[in-house]
């Protein structure tokens, strides 16, 4: 049975000296029942505070937690039915394979004679037959990451939460484990939050993602939603890469802003132009993908190309268009298009729907 | 035993009435034991007629033998440091940078441990009887007269009881030299030699450091050797301050020189704790990846070295053989007839100090290994309250030197409130107290080392506190406590710098009754005790880690490392 979760303006204040540091700051968030929500956010912006709370590892100092809209805030963690999956894993050095599944089923006294083919059940699922007698440092990364699986799924959580699961393992080993999670959890119907600092990750593993940023929740939505319409210049800069430019808002209508940008006029559509007013600061995001490169005398802007990197499927440009300012761009392969060389001058255009303006 | 599991993350926790009541045991327990007898010795130093003074001190350093003991220790231990480190470095370098059959290995680490289970004259008495007057190699090589006695026999008798020693912490860091280091070294250019002067000899250099001062502190401290060995010409100041309490029956003279010993040998303390502590800035690279085996040291250094260890390495063994058949002749050097009589001995008249000793070991090692759980896993906890100065206290009488530990003792328990002379309770406490403080800190390091993380895996997959206690924290330390348990059995079996003060008709000890048949001249049956010394502690040894594997079956993998 899978529950949803509820935060209610959870905070969290660690002491450090004589100081309080807050490291989780007046977070509230429904994650549905089924649902998994990726919890993105730099590192040192409070995921792993929000889990271990959620997990009833650590108290938060305001604020409440709610498991299928029963509050567990003073609840134990071992009272929870909570399945948490450490970034290095925690597997019981001391037990076998089949001993670290099978502990939570002791735990909980399930009958011995049930216990083996509950585990090789789970073992099967994981993919891991036949390593039940071996010692978590006889397996390899990712064997010890199934492992870590199995013995959470094995006890049928109400909840899952896991913390960077996958920062330990290489990067091919990354993607398939990644895609493993996400066929279990589908699978079994597991409420689940995912914690991790690797947007690619959080795209395209969660229905919704909860963006967090020094202990704040920044933007809740789909990974469509946060890439589309960022509500903040940090979730478009975090979500996607973009290029951050500061301009001065000249004039604001009801679907667009006027604003000056390197000594240009610019008319931006989107971002949050309605919280824009004229002579204010402003931040404009432009992805890469929406700036476009050409001869440099008609363009909206001129610059030099810094630099050139082959990316596989494109070439890569950063070009400065003033001292100090440089826009990243993409251009088309050698023999596809025109490549420019590094110091070649070249103009530059925004894609006008493309563009985002934020209040800074 | 809630004492145990640390909650590091969680926030300060209330204090426990449990481990409040354990608290106050403990520091009742600490107050008699280690810190009373430690103020009635300074007393006794520092006052005369009633008042405080330092006309003790002054007396002292008026005799010129006190004054020559102080020299002569300095420079033993001096000696002892600088011999025992080259073999302590010279053997763990053939074990971690030599490739060498497995098999090889295992057999210099067992040759290397011999002197740890060994009571403490078995050298001296070895080398009696081989060097000693009369003895087997010097009527081998024809020697006529060859005086061992004085520096050089203490000198070499200590040397091999201690470079073991260095043995330990020197390859303890060599091994945690990344090998991919020197490998990097000898990538850049640099010939064998020149890797070892500038890679492998400086990132070891704080090891040697730490061996030389823990040698120089073991030698400045050591009673039996000299005893045995230094004879009249060469006294040093454990020995003397025991001939002035045992021979002037000055209690007060033997204090006051101990306290002469004391000095150099806490400024040697503290100096080796500032050096361990910079080791473990140095103790090198967050190993990522796999290790490569060593590289090895080249062909004609590993002959020489290889060399080198092979030839201690037989001349330990004949030692030892010398022991074992020793125990089985008449009379060594006169007739070497093969006899059982040195056992019937052993087993007649020494039948009681045997069973002293170990009923004494016995008790010490049980309550000591309690005692040692105990205090490492509260001074591992961070809401106890003065959790350093516990640590400091617990260690106190361990860091002082057995001749001032035996001899406050002497002065606290002989007079005053509290009587004990004669008892088992002093020699039982004195084990306890002095010898608790490996066991405190393995068990303290083992419970830093379980990452928080394995408790909490524990609770979110449903398991209470006592649950997580017994199935998981208790396996990972276990090994620990055992290593403690096993430490506290050989040292109380061995001990006698500070014991030898506490004995009585009531109450004796093997290794008195060893000094007393060596001081008789009656090798044979010295020999004989040694040998079933020996065997005692190995059987105890083998016994606890046997009880380890039953009380926690599991432990096993906990010693396991990746
Ligand atoms: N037990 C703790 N004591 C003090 N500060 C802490 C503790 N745990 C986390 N913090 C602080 O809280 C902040 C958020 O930490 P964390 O939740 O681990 O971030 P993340 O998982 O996003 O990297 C950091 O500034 C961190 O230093
Ligand atoms: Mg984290």
């Amino acid at each position: 049975m899978s529950l949803g979760i509820s935060l209610h303006q959870l905070s969290k204040r660690f002491a450090r000296g004589k100081e309080a540091v807050s490291a989780v700051d007046g977070i509230s968030l429904d994650v549905e029942a089924k649902e998994m929500v990726a919890f993105l956010g730099p590192s040192g912006s409070g995921k792993t505070t929000i889990l271990r709370i959620i997990a009833g590892f650590e108290r938060p100092t305001e604020g409440r937690v709610l498991i299928g809209g029963q509050d567990v805030t003073d609840l134990e963690a071992n009272a929870r039915g909570i399945g948490f999956i450490f970034q290095n894993y925690a597997l019981f050095p001391h037990m076998t394979v089949f001993d670290n599944v099978a502990y939570g089923l002791r735990a909980k006294r399930v009958p011995a004679g049930e216990i083996p083919r509950k585990v090789a059940e789970i073992l099967e699922m994981v993919g891991l037959k036949g390593v039940e007698k071996r010692f978590p440092n006889q397996l390899s990364g990712g064997e010890q990451q199934r492992v870590a699986l199995a013995r959470v799924f094995v006890l049928d959580p109400r909840v899952l939460l896991m913390d960077e699961p996958l920062a330990n393992l290489d990067a091919s080993l990354r993607t398939r484990m990644l895609a493993e999670i996400r066929r279990l959890q589908r699978h079994l119907g597991t409420t689940c939050i995912y914690v991790t600092h690797d947007q690619k990750e959080a795209l395209t593993l969660a229905d919704r993602v909860a963006v967090l940023n020094r202990g704040r929740l920044e933007q809740v939505g789909t990974p469509l939603e946060l890439y589309e319409a960022p509500q903040n210049l940090f979730v478009a800069d975090f979500i996607g890469q973009a290029n951050l430019l500061r301009g001065v808002v000249k004039a604001v209508s009801a679907d667009s802003a006027e604003i000056s940008v390197c000594g240009r006029s610019l008319r931006v559509r989107r971002g949050r132009i309605e919280t824009l007013k004229s002579g204010d600061a402003a931040g404009i995001a432009v992805r890469p993908s929406a700036v476009s490169l050409g001869a440099a005398r008609e363009a909206f802007l001129q610059g030099r190309v810094e630099s050139r990197i082959f990316a596989g499927d494109r070439m890569e440009y950063e070009i400065e268009v003033e001292e100090g300012v440089l826009v990243r761009a993409y251009g088309a392969l050698p023999g596809r298009g025109f490549v420019f060389s590094e110091g070649d001058p070249v103009g530059i255009h925004f894609d006008p729907g493309e563009t985002m303006a934020f209040p800074l | 035993m809630a004492g145990f599991g640390q909650t590091v993350r969680s926030e300060r926790a209330r204090l426990d009435p449990l481990i409040l009541a354990l608290l106050v045991i403990l520091w009742a327990g600490l107050a008699v034991f280690v810190l009373y007898p430690l103020a009635r010795l300074l007393a006794a130093v520092f006052a005369a007629d009633g008042s405080a003074s330092l006309e003790n001190l002054a007396k002292v350093f008026r005799s010129a033998t006190t004054r020559k003991a102080l020299v002569n220790s300095l420079v033993l231990a001096g000696a002892v440091a600088v011999s025992g480190t080259f073999w302590g470095y010279l053997f763990a370098f053939s074990v971690t940078r030599i490739p060498l059959p497995k098999a090889f290995r295992w057999f210099l680490r067992g040759v290397v441990v011999l002197p740890f289970v060994s009571p403490p004259f078995t050298s001296s008495i070895a080398l009696t009887l081989a060097l000693g007057p009369g003895g087997l190699l010097l009527r081998l090589f024809r020697v006529p007269d060859f005086n061992l006695y004085g520096f050089p026999g203490t000198w070499v008798a200590e040397t091999l009881t201690y470079f073991p020693i260095a043995f330990l912490a020197l390859s303890a860091i060599l091994e945690a030299i990344d090998p991919n280091l020197e490998e990097a070294a000898a990538s850049l250019g640099g010939s064998r030699w020149r890797v070892f002067r500038t890679v492998t000899l400086p990132l070891s250099a704080p090891g040697i450091a730490n061996a030389f001062l823990l040698l120089f502190g073991a030698s400045l401290t050591d009673f039996a050797t000299p005893l045995v060995m230094a004879g009249h010409t060469f006294p040093v100041l454990t020995t003397q301050a025991y001939l002035q309490i045992t021979g002037m029956y000055d209690l007060r003279g033997g204090a006051t020189i101990s306290f002469v010993l004391l000095l150099p040998a806490l400024l040697v303390y503290l100096l080796q704790q500032s050096w361990v502590e910079r080791k473990s800035q140095v103790t090198v690279t967050g190993r990522v990846g796999p290790r490569s085996a060593p590289r090895g040291a080249g062909l004609i250094a590993g002959i020489l070295v290889l060399s080198a260890v092979s030839a201690l390495t037989l001349f330990i063994l004949f030692l030892y053989s010398i022991i074992f058949l020793g125990s089985f002749v008449k009379v060594w050097g006169v007739d070497h007839g093969l006899t059982l009589k040195n056992y019937a001995y052993v087993f007649t008249v020494g039948w009681k100090a045997i069973r002293d000793t170990v009923l004494i070991a016995v008790a010490a090692t049980v309550l000591g290994t309690v005692l040692a759980a105990l205090t490492g896993s509260l001074s591992a906890r961070r809401e106890v309250p003065f959790r350093k100065a516990l640590g400091f206290v617990s260690l106190l009488n361990y860091i002082l030197p057995g001749t001032v530990v035996g001899i406050a003792y002497v002065i606290a328990f002989n007079s005053g409130p509290l009587v004990l002379t004669g008892t088992m309770t002093i020699l039982v406490a004195l084990c306890v107290f002095r010898y608790d403080a490996v066991g405190i800190r393995s068990t303290e390091a083992a419970l830093r080392q379980i990452d928080p993380s394995l408790e909490e895996a524990s609770y979110s997959l449903g398991a209470g506190r006592a649950t997580t206690f017994f199935r998981v924290t208790l396996p990972l330390v276990a090994p620990a406590v055992a290593a403690g348990a096993r430490y506290l059995f050989v040292v109380s079996m061995t001990a006698i710098s500070a014991t030898i003060f506490l004995v009585s008709v009531r109450w004796s000890l093997l290794t008195v009754r060893i000094l007393e048949c060596v001081t008789e001249l009656l090798f044979a049956e010295a020999a004989a005790f040694s040998v079933v010394l020996i065997l005692i502690v190995f059987l105890a040894s083998g016994a606890i880690l046997l009880l380890l594997r039953l009380v926690v079956p599991q432990s096993s993998g906990g010693l396991r490392r990746s």
